[in-house]
């Protein structure tokens, strides 16, 4: 009970500036927008780790009676896989074969026996070839039939590897060339 | 006296609180649940590539013929065999002879090793380039200068696939040559790793028929001996999943 006379210099109530009253306004509705979001974003998460947790349930399941299914054919993937595996060492193989029947024909059309004395082709695929001509008319025509090979783009690097004049008068002749 | 100072913004507690909750859920809960959510979606994703690959493969099987596939690795097989196989070297040699007419003098295996499949056999280069074993041999034959052509390009194109390394022939004054040829067979043994049951299983490519019907054309011109056309099962893996 307050006698007539005395002050009381305390202030019951400690007054705030407008801007921390707004300030305070503001960080209220901040922490429950915050709230907010983080509900909603846990309750997204939680919902898509569900989901996509009972999908992997079922994809394991599916997984395990496709593997069902391919383990009853497994001798099928066996033959299938050792077709598959075959057929490229196959091919390589025959890609590897060379044409030696057109080669031969090829130097047939250059020279046949008796005037052709030996025939070699090496490692590296070079055709030697020797031939015995009666004159140089004759040598001459090899040697055009050899240019007309490369004209045709049949043969590449010819060479006129030997030419030897014999006691008989007959001429020794050897080429060369690589088949294309 | 500090209380009564701090009293005025008791108001700020109750949303600083909030805000360190949030915080707080963000970096413990939020974060880390997200992160596992998203490395399960990658899962999945992976999970739903491997069941689809699964579901082409067991249709694929489906769609394909024991019978036509047997043959068919048969028929490879004839082509170039799992072992050295060498009866079907001599009987193609043979059933060559005999249909261009020229007489096969010597035939001299240069290092035939070991009959079976020497699958541990170390491959060369070259080998190893060609995806299959040589067996290098050498053949010496005697004819008229078509007879050794056709010769050559029968040796080369038969079912039982033979390789000419080099040549050289050489001919007497009657017209009848004699050559000497480096050659080699080539064998295969069968894959020893085969598949397993996730393993992603491609249909055959055009040109893998094409291949397959190539090699079917290939003249049969082994004589006494079949080919080597039986191929048995290969063993399937037990410890694959």
């Amino acid at each position: 009970m307050s006698v007539p006379g005395d002050i009381n210099l305390i202030k019951t109530k400690t007054s705030l500036t407008p801007e921390i009253i707004a300030l305070m306004g503001q960080l209220r509705v901040v922490s429950f927008v915050g709230i907010g979001v983080i509900l909603v974003v846990g309750f997204l998460i939680g919902i898509s780790f569900l989901f996509l947790t009972n999908e992997q349930r079922s994809l394991a399941e599916t997984k395990k009676q496709l593997l069902t299914v391919i383990a009853a054919d497994a001798k099928k993937e066996s033959l299938f896989f050792s077709l598959k595996d075959r057929i490229p060492v196959v091919d390589r193989a025959i890609q590897n074969e060379k044409p030696w029947g057109q080669i031969l024909d090829m130097v047939g059309n250059v020279i046949l026996p008796p005037k052709l004395i030996s025939l070699a082709v090496d490692d590296h695929q070079v055709v030697f070839f020797n031939g015995k001509a009666g004159s140089v008319e004759e040598v001459a025509g090899w040697t055009s039939s050899i240019i007309d090979l490369v004209a045709k783009r049949r043969v590449r690097s010819p060479q006129l590897v030997s030419l030897q004049l014999t006691k008989e008068g007959s001429m020794l002749v050897s080429f060369s060339f690589i088949p294309n | 006296m500090i209380r009564r100072f701090l009293r005025p913004y008791q108001g700020f507690v109750v949303p600083v609180g909030m805000l360190v909750l949030c915080f707080i859920v963000t970096i413990f809960g939020i974060i880390p649940g997200a992160r596992q959510t998203f490395a399960l979606f990658n899962q999945i994703n992976d999970a739903r590539q491997e069941v689809s690959d699964l579901r082409a493969k067991a249709t694929l099987l489906g769609s394909l013929d024991e019978a036509t596939l047997f043959n068919q690795l048969s028929l490879l097989s004839s082509v170039i065999p799992v072992d050295k196989s060498v009866p079907t070297i001599l009987s193609t040699i043979d059933g060559v002879g005999a249909a261009t007419d020229t007489i096969f003098s010597s035939l001299q295996l240069t290092s035939p090793g070991s009959l079976a499949t020497e699958a541990a056999k170390r491959q060369t280069t070259e080998e190893a380039a060609l995806g299959s074993y040589l067996l290098p041999f050498t053949l010496t034959m005697e004819g008229g200068y078509q007879q050794l052509r056709n010769t050559l390009a029968s040796l080369t194109s038969s079912r039982r696939l033979l390789r000419i390394k080099n040549f050289s022939i050489s001919f007497a004054n009657s017209g009848v040559g004699r050559s000497i040829m480096s050659m080699d067979a080539f064998y295969a043994p069968l894959p020893k790793s085969l598949a397993s049951g996730t393993k992603k299983l491609v249909p055959l490519t055009q040109k893998e028929d094409t291949i397959l019907t190539q090699v079917s054309n290939l003249p049969l011109l082994s004589r006494g001996v079949a080919p080597v056309g039986v191929v048995s099962v290969p063993h399937i893996d037990p410890f694959s999943p």
